[in-house]
């Protein structure tokens, strides 16, 4: 498969994926992929002897990575930020089971 | 594990994917991320968690792969080739590749870029078998081992 396709495949399986509810293998296999794609692309850009179409696709595949990249990036601080609220709301919670304990 | 010496890991390591590749132990090759994670965890160093990981995750596509294959006479001869070709393939892909990622860590001189390469022909290998056990049919067969 060409290194553009499988760069592609990868964004969306990085839009979709949950990292709350996914295997830690399968996230890192995804930064894993992205990081050795990057690294042959980068390969083919500095080979002389590669084709126009070979460079062509993999410098589509490092923009597509670049894209993964961002996305995991975006899925992380998502998740970062929802157990933030989650934690506000158990202590909000708290304080108010304090207060109905309390006034009792 | 910090009584073993690092020949003495490989040499264990390679036996355990040898009964994979000969008998098809599968139960003999998931101990090999758990023994990187025992090792990472001794040493405090990152990059076996990052194999651990990554080899655990194949080894689990893999054996998802493998139950397929097993319940594969359910399907037309076509799928069967198809199936057992992914499965060979990637077998002898994946335990080559976490044979090269082990004696590469334990050497001194690991380079990241390489360790990225070997974990990146894992990572590809893993994410193609999740791809294949998404399609129709094997995700079928699938469910029908799971809920089994």
């Amino acid at each position: 498969m060409k290194i553009n396709e499988v760069a592609r495949r990868l964004l969306r399986k990085a839009k979709t994926i949950d990292i709350f509810e996914s295997k830690a293998g399968e996230v890192l296999d995804i930064i894993i992929t992205a990081l050795y794609i990057e690294i042959q692309a980068k390969e083919v850009l500095e080979t002389e002897a590669a084709t126009e179409e070979e460079r062509r696709e993999a410098e589509q595949a490092l923009k597509l990575i670049s894209e993964v990249k961002k996305e995991i990036v975006k899925q992380y601080v998502l998740a970062a930020r929802l157990s933030h609220k989650q934690r506000r709301a158990r202590r909000f919670f708290e304080y108010k089971t304090h207060r109905v304990r309390g006034a009792k | 594990m910090d009584g073993l010496s690092r020949d003495e890991i490989a040499k264990y390591v390679e036996e355990l994917a040898k009964s994979f590749l000969v008998k098809d132990s599968i139960s003999d090759f998931m101990k090999i991320p758990d023994i990187m994670g025992i090792y990472g965890r001794v040493k405090n160093d990152p990059k076996w968690f990052v194999a651990e990981n990554v080899v655990g995750y194949a080894a689990y596509n893999l054996n998802k792969l493998r139950s397929v294959r097993k319940a594969s006479i359910l399907l037309d001869r076509e799928s069967r080739e198809k199936i057992e070709a992914l499965y060979d393939e990637s077998k002898s892909k994946i335990v080559e590749n976490t044979i090269k990622a082990i004696k590469l860590m334990l050497s001194s001189d690991a380079n990241s870029k390489e360790l990225v390469e070997i974990l990146g022909e894992i990572a590809l290998t893993s994410t193609k078998i999740s791809d294949f056990l998404s399609y129709e049919e094997p995700s079928k067969i699938l469910n029908m081992v799971e809920e089994e």
